[in-house]
């Protein structure tokens, strides 16, 4: 596969979860693909994560800012936006919009998805949510971010 | 520049961090560089090399590890496994001796052999979490290690 096939993969898993559209997903991401990052170990693993995505944020939308390859690989950085209007891991919804700067690592094998590494922002997401509660001593650190 | 050469800048930049030799980034980073910190944005080299040295100051052991790494165009992307000791104060912080490891990634455009921008993703929770600057109420569903 060359690199623009490889990107061009990805780029129809972003537009599938976009859309919320999963039909496209068994010809993208390999039976046995890992995500490292959430101890993912299958597609179906995969599969439960973004139908409670789906559920908690149903409006989110994932913008690719840059996407780059280089052997089996492809990097996509992404800004997440979403609202949170249904329940998420038990969390009643806030209403809350939030958005996240992410960067997504594919490893691809014969035209699918077989591992991946996500490093977000997720304080900044969990702050947006008010998940996040400053300690006195994190108080006289961000004075900005108390109000 | 190849893709090896572009490379060889973040292996150097990387290098110079853990040597804690900073004068070495003005040789590799231009001066009006632009580095997106998650949502927040250092304008140019010297307010870059200010970040890094209160760093180091903070966390005296600070090293990087390149766990990942590729280059395509002008852009070189890395994933970086960062281990560092809280032992002096850090932006007011009296040290809290905490040892901490923490993953990031950036993504830099280098034009003839400099880096003229930067994009890294951190996930500070544990970070702060370990300083004790924050709590962490997390999700009613949630296993919260």
């Amino acid at each position: 596969m060359s690199l623009d096939e490889n990107k061009a993969i990805i780029r129809r898993w972003f537009e599938a979860e976009n859309k919320k559209d999963l039909s496209p997903i068994d010809d993208i991401v390999a039976p046995d693909f890992v995500d490292h990052t959430h101890q993912l170990k299958s597609r179906g693993e995969y599969m439960q994560r973004i139908n409670m995505f789906i559920k908690g944020f149903p409006d989110f939308h994932e913008t690719i800012e840059d996407i780059i390859a280089e052997g089996d690989k492809v990097w996509v950085r992404f800004k997440f936006a979403g609202t949170h209007t249904g329940e998420y891991l038990g969390l009643a919804p806030t209403g809350k919009k939030i958005t996240v700067e992410c960067v997504d690592i594919f490893r691809i094998v014969d035209g699918k998805a077989v591992e991946e590494w996500e490093i977000a922002d997720g304080l900044d997401s969990l702050k947006q949510l008010g998940l996040i509660e400053y300690t006195e001593k994190g108080k006289k650190l961000f004075p900005e971010d108390v109000k | 520049m190849s893709l090896e050469e572009n490379k060889a800048i973040i292996r150097k930049v990387i290098e110079a961090i853990n040597k804690q030799n900073i004068a070495l980034l003005d040789e590799l980073i231009a001066s009006d560089c632009v580095y997106h910190m998650n949502v927040q944005q250092i304008q140019g080299l010297e307010a870059l090399k200010q970040v890094i040295e209160a760093e180091i100051k903070g966390f005296p052991d600070l090293h990087v590890a390149i766990k990942d790494m590729m280059a395509e165009g002008d852009k070189v992307c890395v994933r970086l496994e960062e281990t560092f000791t809280h032992t002096n104060e850090f932006r007011g912080l009296a040290p809290t001796g905490k040892k901490i490891t923490d993953t990031a990634v950036a993504i830099f455009s280098i034009v003839e052999g400099k880096i003229v921008e930067g994009w890294g993703v951190y996930d500070q929770m544990d970070f702060f979490k370990q300083l004790g600057v924050i709590e962490y109420k997390g999700f009613p569903d949630e296993k919260v290690s």
